[in-house]
């Protein structure tokens, strides 16, 4: 069989990103020019400011990538790209890079939906079975999806108000942490024990999630130890939030566990570098689903890159989905 | 061999097919916060329309700003990748210069904020920096002796944007040539420092 060879960029938020990976599986480059020092600067990402560093990065990194997997453009099968969700301005960057790719060198264009990216990193890992169950926790998103055969997305749950990371953010910023407050919470995590009390979030649908209290509570927690001149501990507040985040994010994984049969479990997105999120799966899935498959992405496709749009632009390929040139950036678009 | 000019930083989508002696044809949408969406297709549209591949097409001229900052990314955008992955060659125009043309004039372009993006030029050459200005200071800057260009309404005249199309042949000998078109950015006038957390 001839092998599919697929260029992927990606610019949803603040990582530039282009790569190109083989029969969806096989990563021949994979680039990402990440903005974060700049970020942490600016205390969060600046839609204005990661635009402006998109544009500035955007040929170098393709060129970078071609040369890397020693291509040219004509060499590929197909251009895909991250249509959305995600920052507008970001977006357009990375969707008018791969339309002008795919208009000057007459390749197919695949539009590429950012949740399923995230998704198929997993690919790299090894074959995903189907029905299969996925849990997406990112900075934007924390979703529940299921997957009956491939490419085909059902969300099952998902947050109510703010997605996890976002939640990370918040309280990393409340412990006057640097930005991007996950990893940092997470490291402190682990020099603390949860020993403060902070309430589960509850919510109506037993898949849904709901993480927006989990800040109040974390301040109100603050305020009360304050009142009463105890000292605030941040590395047993850390281990706190965290316990509780994760407890809530587990216990919607087992209800879907429970209510679907599936032949695999996948985690996904950014906050799947958790380090105590993977540990907590691979404990489960062991103890409780010893039947059910599962795969926890190695740290480098959990976060944005173009490989994990390549990897499900490479099955949309192959499923004939297409994109026309006057296919715009979506902000926010369902699965 | 052909040009291809790109104006994408105001309200239109503006593309212009040259050669060496003559416009050969452009198209001017009016379609503010959709350059994006139609850029491509139009792209196609004017070289088919006129039989010509894009092997053919040897420069890319593109106006870097000042203007709506999504909009010159837009143009940019397309610039930097037909420049760096396809090979043009790519020159550049302040938005403001292709405004002005060759005529003696004030540009005015809005900003935002009570605020205009401030061009003067005549015949191509810039008689200060492209700035910006608050629409109060502006108000002190116009008379008579120049013609006035751009957004107008914003001063209680009629908005004038002339033959930007032809402008772009026009200024010729005005194109800057882009040495590294990997570090091409746009110019903004406004620094992302106003972005940063207060
Ligand atoms: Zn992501």
């Amino acid at each position: 069989m001839k092998d599919i060879i697929i260029l992927a960029i990606e610019s949803s938020c603040d990582e530039t990103a282009c790569a190109i990976v083989k029969n969806g599986n096989e990563i021949l480059a994979n680039k990402v020019a990440s903005q974060i020092d700049v970020h942490t600067l600016y205390g969060g990402v600046v839609p204005e400011v990661a635009s402006r560093i998109h544009i500035e990065n955007i040929s170098i990194i393709i060129k970078e990538t071609l040369k890397e997997a020693n291509m040219t453009v004509e060499q590929v099968d197909g251009i895909a790209f991250t249509q959305g969700p995600g920052l507008i301005g970001s977006l357009h960057i990375g969707v008018l890079a791969a339309k002008t790719l795919a208009w000057a060198y007459n390749k197919p264009l695949i539009p590429v939906h950012h949740l399923t990216g995230h998704i198929y990193a997993n690919a790299f890992v090894k074959e995903l079975k189907f029905p299969l169950l996925a849990l997406v926790v990112s900075g934007g998103h924390t979703e529940l999806v299921l997957m009956k055969e491939d490419y085909d997305f059902k969300v099952i749950g998902e947050t109510l108000d703010d997605a996890i990371g976002e939640a990370y953010d918040k309280v990393g910023r409340v412990l006057n942490l640097p930005y991007p407050g996950g990893p940092k919470i997470d490291k402190l995590a682990k020099e603390g024990k949860p020993i403060y009390k902070l309430p589960l979030p509850k919510v109506e649908n037993p898949l849904d999630f709901s993480f927006s209290g989990l800040k109040s509570a974390v301040m109100q927690a603050i305020n009360r130890l304050k009142r009463n001149d105890r000292e605030v501990s941040i590395e047993d507040m850390c281990a706190s939030f965290q316990k509780t985040a994760l407890t809530s994010l587990w216990q919607k994984v087992e209800a879907a566990l429970d209510s679907y049969a599936v032949k695999q479990f996948i985690l996904a997105g950014g906050v799947a570098a958790n380090s105590e999120l993977r540990e907590l799966v691979k404990e489960k899935m062991e103890k409780k689903y010893p039947n059910i498959d599962y795969i926890i992405p190695p740290l480098k496709y959990c976060t944005d890159n173009a490989a994990m749009i390549a990897a499900s632009g490479y099955i949309a390929y192959k499923k004939g989905i297409r994109a026309s040139f006057d296919i715009g950036a979506k902000a926010s678009i369902d699965l | 061999m052909y040009t291809i000019g790109i104006d994408t930083s105001h309200q239109f989508l503006l593309l212009v097919l040259m050669d060496e002696n003559r416009i050969i044809d452009y198209k001017q949408n009016q379609c503010p916060k959709l350059q994006s969406e139609y850029i491509i297709v139009e792209l196609d549209n004017l070289l088919k329309r006129n039989n010509i591949s894009l092997i053919e097409v040897k420069n890319i001229v593109v106006t870097i700003g000042p203007g709506s900052y999504t909009g010159v990314r837009i143009g940019l955008t397309v610039a930097k990748v037909l420049g760096s992955i396809v090979g043009k060659t790519v020159y550049t125009l302040s938005t403001l210069q292709l405004y002005a043309g060759i005529k003696n004039a004030l540009v005015l372009m809005d900003a935002r904020a009570d605020r205009c993006y401030v061009g003067r030029y005549n015949n191509g050459v810039a008689l200060s920096e492209d700035s910006v200005l608050t629409n109060d200071e502006i108000k002190e800057l116009l008379c008579d002796d120049v013609a006035l260009i751009g957004d107008l309404h914003l001063f209680g005249k009629e908005s004038y944007y002339p033959e930007i199309a032809k402008n772009f042949f026009l200024l010729k000998d005005k194109w800057k040539k882009v040495s590294n078109i990997d570090i091409l950015t746009p110019v903004y006038l406004k620094s992302s420092q106003e972005y940063l957390r207060k």
